[in-house]
C-alpha cells in the first residue's frame, strides 16, 4: 500500500471500517512509513495536547444558558428511583460525570436514603412499656370504680327496707306539686283531658251515625239497582215478545201483500190478453178489403 | 403474636397483649415523638400519652390500619404538643439557607441512644428543613408511609406530596453537605 492510498482509507480506519485485509494492509504501512504513523497518532483524540481543557464546557455555559446543575437537581430523585426517560437518564449521567457538586450531592442523597428507614424504630429504655401499661391499668381502674360507684349507689338505695314507702311519699308530693297546688303547671291538665276525650267520643259517636246512615243508604241503593236490573230483565223480556207478535204481523201481512199482488197481477193479464186480442181482431179487420 | 391476634386479645381486655403490643410499637411511636418534638424527655412523655390515647381508642381500631393509624395518631399528637409548647408554629416556613444559623434544639452527646454521626449529622440536618419539608420526610423516608396516606393526613394534594418529597431530599442533602463541610472546616 503506498501513501496515498493509506491517506484515503486513513479515516475509515480511524473509524474501524475496514475490511480485515485492508485493515491489515493499512496497518502494515503505518509500521513501514513514519510519516503515516505519525499521521495516525496525531489524529487520535488522546495525543491533542492543545484541547479545549476541562473548564471550556463550564465557559461556554457560563456565556449562555448557565450551569445546568439546577436542572439536574430538580430530576435528581427521579433519576436515583430510575424513572427517567432514557434520553434524560443519559444526560443526567453525563452531567454528573463532569460535575463533582452534583456527583457529590448524588451519593449524599443515595446515603440519606438508606439511613433513614434504619431511623423508624428508637430504642427506649426498659421501664417504658412498664410505664405505659401502668398508666392504662389506672385509667381502666378509675374509669371501673366510677361505674362501680354509681351501680353500688343504686343497689344502696334498692335494698332499703322503707324504699317502697319512700318512693311512693316522693311520687305522691311529685303529683301533689304538678296537679294540686293554684301554682302547678298542670293544674288543669285533668280536665283539659276529660274534655278533650269526651270531645272525642261525641266526634266518634256521630262519626259512627253517619257512617250507619251511609251504610243504610248503601242498602237502599242496592235494593233499588236490584228492582232496575228486575225491571230491564222484565222489559227485555216483554219487548222480546212483542218482537215476535209484530214479525208474525209483518209476515201475515206480507203474505196477503203477496195474494193481492198476485191477483191483481192476474187481473191485469186477463185485461191485457183481452187488449190484445181486441187489437189482433181490428187489425185483422183492417187487412182484409 | 402478629398484630391482629394482639389487637383482638387487647378489644377483649388481655392486659398481657396489651403489654405486648406497646412493647411491639413503641419503637415507632417513640421514633415519630422524638423527630417531631426534638428532645428525649419529651418525646417519651408524649410517647406515653400517645399510648394512653390509642388504648381509649382500641375498640374502633382495625387490624388492617394499625400501623398508619398509629403514626397518625402519634402526628396528631405531636403536633398538638408542639402547639401547646409553642416550640414551633405551624406553617412557619423557613428557607433551608435562612435557618443554618439558627441554634438547634438536639439532644446532646450523652442523651443519645445510637452513637451513630450518620444518624447523628442526618438528624441535625432534619430539624434545619422547612417544616413541611420535614414533616414529609419523617412520614415518607422514615416512617415508610404511602403518599396517599401522608396527602390525606396533612389534607393536602397527591402532586404536592410527590415533588415536595423530592425537593425535601434534595435539600436534606444539601443541608448535609454544608453541614460536612462546616464540620470538615471546623476540624
Amino acid at each position: 500500500m503506498k501513501c496515498l492510498a493509506f491517506e484515503k482509507r486513513l479515516e475509515r480506519y480511524l473509524a474501524g471500517m475496514l475490511d480485515q485485509a485492508d485493515r491489515q494492509a493499512a496497518e502494515n504501512h503505518a509500521r513501514r512509513c513514519p510519516a503515516c504513523r505519525a499521521l495516525v497518532q496525531a489524529l487520535q483524540p488522546d495525543s491533542w495536547e492543545y484541547g479545549p481543557g476541562e473548564d471550556f464546557a463550564k465557559t461556554v455555559l457560563a456565556r449562555t444558558t448557565g450551569p445546568a446543575c439546577r436542572r439536574c437537581r430538580s430530576m435528581l430523585s427521579d433519576f436515583l428511583a430510575d424513572t427517567l426517560r432514557d434520553v434524560d437518564r443519559s444526560l443526567i449521567t453525563s452531567h454528573l460525570k463532569s460535575c463533582k457538586f452534583c456527583n457529590e450531592l448524588c451519593q449524599v442523597v443515595v446515603e440519606t436514603l438508606d439511613v433513614l428507614p434504619r431511623m423508624r424504630e428508637m430504642r427506649t429504655d426498659p421501664a417504658f412499656a412498664r410505664e405505659v401499661t401502668a398508666a392504662t391499668r389506672e385509667y381502666c381502674r378509675k374509669r371501673n370504680d366510677f361505674v362501680l360507684s354509681i351501680l353500688g349507689f343504686f343497689e344502696k338505695l334498692l335494698a332499703r327496707p322503707r324504699f317502697g314507702w319512700e318512693a311512693a311519699y316522693l311520687i305522691t308530693m311529685l303529683m301533689f306539686a304538678l296537679f294540686g297546688t293554684p301554682l302547678s303547671p298542670a293544674r288543669d291538665a285533668g280536665s283539659r283531658l276529660i274534655a278533650s276525650l269526651q270531645g272525642e267520643s261525641g266526634l266518634a259517636v256521630r262519626a259512627s251515625k253517619s257512617l250507619r246512615e251511609h251504610y243504610s243508604n248503601l242498602g237502599l241503593v242496592w235494593e233499588a239497582s236490584n228492582r232496575a236490573r228486575q225491571s230491564v230483565s222484565r222489559a227485555a223480556e216483554a219487548s222480546s215478545e212483542q218482537a215476535a207478535e209484530l214479525l208474525d204481523k209483518g209476515r201475515r201481512c206480507l203474505e196477503r201483500t203477496e195474494t193481492r199482488v198476485r191477483s191483481a197481477g192476474g187481473a191485469v193479464r186477463l185485461r191485457l190478453e183481452k187488449f190484445i186480442q181486441a187489437a189482433e181482431s181490428k187489425r185483422q179487420v183492417f187487412r182484409e178489403p | 403474636m402478629d398484630s391482629e391476634t394482639l389487637l383482638k386479645r387487647c378489644k377483649q381486655g388481655d392486659e398481657l397483649a396489651w403489654e405486648a403490643l406497646v412493647r411491639k410499637y413503641q419503637g415507632r411511636v417513640y421514633s415519630v415523638a422524638f423527630h417531631y418534638v426534638g428532645n428525649t424527655e419529651d418525646a417519651r412523655d408524649l410517647a406515653q400519652e400517645i399510648f394512653v390515647k390509642l388504648y381509649h381508642m382500641l375498640p374502633h381500631i382495625e387490624s388492617e390500619a394499625l400501623l398508619p393509624w398509629m403514626i397518625r395518631v402519634a402526628r396528631n399528637a405531636s403536633i398538638d404538643f408542639l402547639r401547646r409548647k409553642s416550640a414551633r408554629p405551624p406553617g412557619h416556613d423557613i428557607a433551608a439557607e435562612d435557618m443554618r444559623n439558627l441554634p438547634t434544639h438536639e439532644p446532646s452527646p450523652e442523651e443519645w441512644c445510637e452513637r451513630d454521626d450518620q444518624r447523628r449529622l442526618v438528624y441535625r440536618a432534619l430539624t434545619k428543613l422547612t417544616h413541611l419539608n420535614r414533616e414529609i420526610i419523617i412520614l415518607k423516608e422514615i416512617q415508610g408511609m404511602s403518599i396517599e396516606s401522608i396527602a390525606s393526613l396533612l389534607g393536602i394534594p397527591i402532586g404536592t406530596v410527590k415533588s415536595r418529597s423530592n425537593r425535601a431530599r434534595i435539600e436534606l442533602a444539601e443541608v448535609i453537605l454544608t453541614l460536612k463541610g462546616a464540620r470538615s472546616g471546623e476540624s
